[in-house]
């Protein structure tokens, strides 16, 4: 399409289809502002970066020293953290999250968005809790090592807290795997407007017991095959884990 | 030993653990190339003192020198060797080698690592995890990630006291036929044990450390010449009179009435 146009700007000739050249660069200039906004943003945290790793960290801080700090207070490296946290995620752990899925499908609706968030509450505490405790189970002796060979904050992340955090999050997994099967049948029994949960209830109401099992086979498939490919991403990621059990 | 200013310099040190005194008082002055051997009683300081030296715990008071200076945190010029071998299970043999170089953001230039794996006789074992090697084998592996960052000054905390008579013997003569290298003429060792044999095998002065907190006792300079094996030191005159002296200082250390006096021992004459 060949618009001659007033304005003609290299821009415009970038997109043909805008017969609008008004339109078309206001779009563009909004692209161009948040790409601006982007490097403009990344400038500051670079220059940040640069200046407060030169400074006194008791007068001045910089980025990935926050980050690393917030990395922390959520995974159990910090002892405030663990004191503010500890009570209330055991207490929503603890509570029976079936309890809480008829509320969520009032706040929610009968839709995915329910769905996702009973799924994300039936899961998201295994894997929180066990990651929180692997960071925990770090080998302080390990700690010396790393410490003796002036290793930093960063590397001690990279070489020690991940790889022996690994294990637990793993276990987290797992666990998180069969609580978001049932996460989402309950939700689907809730709802009942689809899906496998839909297609148990619905059957079961109408006594096609052969057909209430189709799903809950197709359940114990996916389980079976969810938790083997876990199984084989384990071993991917932790091969030094073989032979030891 | 040659004259010059000493490596290391133990100025008073005084090691706690709150208000519990564990170590204290240690003056030590080590030259370059000394293997100094800390020997005493289990709950002596002597470990204490070692992760004092090197960095890991802050002292009480007193100082430790390093090349005439003041020296508060680790520093890449030392590295230390761990009686629990201390490796990544999760690394291969040939990445704990070479963990201190990738901490310390050094490349391995002329093929360190290689050569250390050849020297320890780990090449065939160099994508092993740790797990899979015999006890031995894992403080081979820590003795060569410490070798690795070419370390002024090498800290072995009980390096075999995890391992068998046997193997034992074997490395402690390794490290005997590492230490004579003449490319370690710079590297200056501080060896703790709690074995007298191993003592007057590898080190060139002995302290021993006694009481409660632990004390100076005894140091000794071992006369007998190197290159020692276990036989030539336990058939050379001097030895049965070396050991019974840091026999008894050992139990002197253990009964604190009968505690020698704490003072500054000099070690080298370089002094």
């Amino acid at each position: 399409m060949k618009t001659p146009t007033v304005h003609s700007t290299p821009l415009d000739v970038a997109l043909p289809h805008r017969t609008a050249p008004q339109r078309a660069r206001a779009q563009l200039s909004q692209r161009l502002t948040w790409g601006l906004r982007g490097v403009s943003l990344v400038i500051i945290l670079v220059l940040w970066e640069w200046y407060g790793r030169r400074t006194n960290p008791i007068l001045f801080t910089y980025p990935t020293a926050i980050a690393r700090a917030a990395l922390d207070m959520l995974t159990g490296r910090s002892m405030v953290a663990a004191a503010l946290l500890d009570i209330p995620a055991t207490a929503l752990y603890a509570t029976p999250m079936v309890a809480l899925v008829p509320l969520l499908v009032l706040w929610f609706g009968f839709g995915t968005p329910a769905k996702i968030m009973v799924v994300l509450l039936f899961t998201i505490f295994p894997v929180l809790i066990n990651t929180r405790r692997g960071v925990r189970e770090v080998d302080p002796r390990l700690v010396e090592v790393a410490h003796a060979f002036c290793s930093n904050e960063y590397r001690l992340w990279l070489d020690l807290v991940l790889p022996s955090a690994l294990p637990f999050v793993m276990t987290g997994i797992r666990l998180a795997i069969g609580r978001a099967l049932i996460a989402v049948i309950v939700a689907e029994f809730y709802t009942a407007i689809s899906g496998l949960g839909y297609l148990i209830v619905s059957n079961a109401h109408t006594f096609q017991t052969a057909r209430v099992f189709v799903p809950v086979v197709i359940l114990m498939i996916l389980g079976v095959i969810t938790t083997g490919l876990l199984e084989v991403a384990e071993a991917r990621l932790a091969p030094w884990r073989q032979a030891q059990s | 030993m040659s004259a010059g200013s000493p490596k290391i310099v133990l100025d008073h040190v005084t090691v706690a653990f709150g208000e519990r005194l564990v170590v204290q008082d240690v003056s030590v002055v080590l030259q370059e190339h000394d293997l100094l051997c800390i020997v005493g009683t289990s709950g002596s300081g002597k470990t204490t003192l070692l992760r004092a030296i090197a960095g890991l715990l802050p002292l009480h008071s007193g100082r430790v020198l390093l090349d005439g200076m003041l020296r508060l945190r680790p520093t890449p010029r030392m590295a230390m060797i761990f009686q629990h071998f201390g490796l990544f299970p999760w690394k291969t043999v040939r990445a704990n080698i070479a963990y201190g170089l990738a901490v310390q953001g050094r490349r391995d230039e002329d093929g360190t690592i290689a050569r250390l794996l050849e020297v320890m006789g780990l090449t065939e074992h160099a994508t092993r995890y740790p797990y899979q090697l015999s006890g031995g084998m894992q403080q081979r592996v820590g003795l060569a990630r410490a070798l690795a960052v070419r370390p002024e000054v090498l800290l072995l905390d009980e390096p075999f006291s995890a391992v068998d008579a046997i193997t034992r013997e074997t490395l402690q003569g390794e490290l005997i036929r590492l230490w004579e290298d003449p490319q370690r003429r710079q590297t200056t060792a501080i060896l703790v044990t709690h074995d007298l044999d191993e003592a007057l095998l590898l080190g060139d002065r002995i302290v021993v450390l006694g009481g409660t907190p632990g004390q100076v006792c005894l140091e000794l300079d071992v006369s007998i010449p190197r290159p020692r094996t276990p036989q030539d030191l336990r058939f050379h005159p001097d030895y049965p009179q070396l050991r019974r002296q840091l026999w008894e200082a050992l139990q002197e250390g253990r009964t604190p009435s009968q505690a020698s006096a704490p003072g500054t021992v000099r070690l080298g004459e370089g002094k």
